[in-house]
């Protein structure tokens, strides 16, 4: 569980975030869309606790979320960014193996070594375990950098999970494959999985929750199916009617 | 079928399991055998069947403990200072590319040496030992913080500019030094370009122990910190996310650095490429996992700078070459090899 309260960000003298005020369960998959520049990045790196010169409070699990060590964070939660390089000569699996720092002290590598694997094969990434990473596509590189953060949190139940685009450079199986499986763990381990999508239908098809943002504000956050209606996309997208035309939204 | 609890056979990485102690062992008995053979190399042979049989003429005894003991370890501590520095620079700025003499550290603490030497001049004994290992120390860090501070302007990824930050810091320091040796009289100007050149020859059993007093802590903490660094190869934020400070490896890593780099420049001036080819090599054969990569560095760093400066001292003995030509002669080629394959993008480098 998430709770935000007035939450604002300044970057110099620009309003970045203005007044989100917000609560997140677990459990579901929400969505966050908006246009470029609406402030849906920073919104994920101060509720991911990436970004720390925030006014106003957020809360996980009833906390203060400023009052977190990382070594805690890293156990709660997990995000995977927009872009992931990686130059050393790892392999996949090395990769994924580095999402289970957070639990080193324990020494148990026959554990983290079968999790790093479950988790791989969740992401459809298994059959190149042992390529060397540099050398994996854009698409396949997304998908073991998936595997690293959902290992990370993999024995946790309601855990946070932040994906930053993550269909961006997936093709369409593997974004209805992805996004099928962030379902799946919502309801299996109840985790709380918070995801900036472009791709409204996407967002309606996978996300339970949607949070629909414009101008550093919250234009509205609901249920999905009623968050995306027609009126808004247009709305905060700024559509005009004959681009609205061509789309087939729900209603 | 359920993809997350579907069972498969998982077989453990190579890092974590069987490989790294043998590799390690490997290397320290290689280390040692080249280690002993240097000791009785030279321009005055020591038999090896003497030794064995502790049957040393008085001779041989003193130049065995005065000259090539102190030779050899210096050797050792100053291969091994500049291969792990070299190996968690890489790290640091997450670009294979990067070396203590490439970015300019070493010329840093060069000239910090130099304006010591000139300036203040040669302290006496012990404290003038030491004197020389903290301005190296404190030029090596100044410089490190000014590449740092660059490579986060530019983005640390982008190693084009932290490579033409190098070539600016490599050219205003040796603009310094050679003002410097434009002013020296000529006893100080054998010194400096002592210090330009790269040299064991200056080895003494003072030098060997400051030497290794000030690398030996910064190897430690460099490897202690070894898992962080794998970790920090992921991005600083990602980092953060798996519960690794960032900002304290940081600094961790740029002082530890630079108190190695500074105590081997010290005692032995600029011995560049070694820092770049060693690290190299490892991954190549061992993987870049840092845990093992810092170890294994240390110890092939050792083991090449040995042959190396055996090499110089005996080639065309009793004259010596200075042994940062040799590994010039052999990190320069290395360093465009490397180029060439990061053009055409293999190993992703």
């Amino acid at each position: 569980m998430i709770s935000v309260f007035g939450l604002d960000l300044k970057s110099g003298p620009k309003q970045i975030l203005h007044n989100i005020n917000l609560t997140i369960r677990p459990g579901q998959v929400t969505s966050i869309l908006g246009p470029n520049g609406a402030g849906k990045t920073s919104l994920l790196r101060c509720l991911s606790g990436d970004a720390i010169r925030y006014t106003g409070e957020i809360r996980l699990r009833e906390r203060p979320l400023k009052h977190y060590s990382l070594a805690e964070l890293a156990r709660l939660r997990a995000v995977l960014s927009q872009a992931n390089p990686v130059t050393f000569p790892f392999t996949a699996l090395e990769i994924v193996m580095l999402g289970r720092n957070p639990y080193l002290s324990e020494n148990n590598l026959k554990r983290d070594t079968d999790i790093a694997g479950h988790a791989l094969n969740a992401v459809d990434a298994w059959q190149f375990k042992d390529r060397l990473f540099p050398t994996l596509s854009g698409g396949e590189q997304q998908r073991v950098q998936l595997a690293r953060v959902l290992a990370q949190i993999w024995e946790q139940r309601e855990a946070v999970l932040f994906l930053d685009e993550p269909t961006a450079a997936l093709d369409l199986k593997h974004q209805h494959e992805i996004l099928t499986l962030t379902r799946r763990l919502a309801a299996e381990k109840a985790m709380t999985v918070i995801c900036i999508l472009h791709d409204i239908h996407l967002a309606q098809h996978y996300s339970t929750e949607a949070i629909l943002m414009r101008a550093g504000a919250i234009y509205q956050a609901g249920a999905s199916d009623q968050a995306l209606s027609a009126a808004n996309i247009q709305h905060i997208y700024q559509l005009p009617d004959q681009v609205m035309a061509k789309f087939h939204l729900a209603h | 079928m359920n993809p997350l609890s579907r069972n498969i056979k998982i077989p453990l990485p190579l890092a974590g399991a069987g490989l790294q102690l043998p590799a390690l062992l490997l290397l320290l008995i290689v280390l040692l055998i080249t280690a002993a053979a240097a000791a009785l190399m030279g321009a005055f042979p020591i038999p090896a069947l003497s030794l064995l049989q502790a049957n040393l003429t008085p001779q041989e005894q003193a130049v065995l403990h005065s000259i090539r003991l102190p030779r050899v370890l210096l050797a050792v501590i100053v291969g091994a200072a500049l291969a792990v520095s070299g190996a968690a620079l890489q790290g640091l700025f997450r670009n294979p590319l990067a070396d203590p003499g490439l970015i300019g550290i070493s010329s840093g603490a060069a000239l910090a040496v130099a304006l010591m030497i000139v300036i203040i001049g040669p302290l006496p004994g012990i404290l003038g030992l030491y004197g020389l290992s903290i301005a190296a120390f404190m030029g090596g860090l100044l410089t490190s913080i000014v590449i740092f501070r660059f490579a986060g302007l530019t983005g640390a990824s982008s190693v084009t500019y932290i490579l033409l930050a190098g070539i600016a810091i490599n050219a205003l320091a040796s603009a310094g030094t050679g003002f410097l040796a434009y002013l020296s009289d000529d006893q100080e100007l054998r010194s400096l370009t002592f210090w330009t050149m790269g040299s064991l020859g200056g080895a003494l059993w003072p030098g060997v122990l400051i030497c290794a007093s000030l690398v030996i802590p910064a190897t430690f903490v460099l490897y202690r910190n070894a898992q962080r660094l794998n970790i920090l190869l992921l991005g600083e934020s990602e980092a953060r996310h798996l519960g690794v400070d960032s900002e304290r490896l940081k600094r961790n890593i740029i002082i530890c650095t630079a108190i190695s780099v500074g105590a081997a420049v010290a005692v032995s001036g600029i011995i560049g490429f070694v820092g770049l080819v060693i690290p190299h090599l490892i991954r190549l054969t061992l993987g870049p996992d840092h845990r093992l990569l810092i170890p294994a560095s240390a110890l092939l760093g050792a083991i090449i700078l040995i042959i190396a400066d055996t090499v110089s001292r005996t080639l065309l003995a009793p004259a010596e070459i200075p042994v940062g030509i040799f590994t010039s002669l052999i990190g320069g080629p290395f360093f465009l090899w490397l180029l060439i394959k990061q053009y055409s993008g293999r190993f992703g480098l």
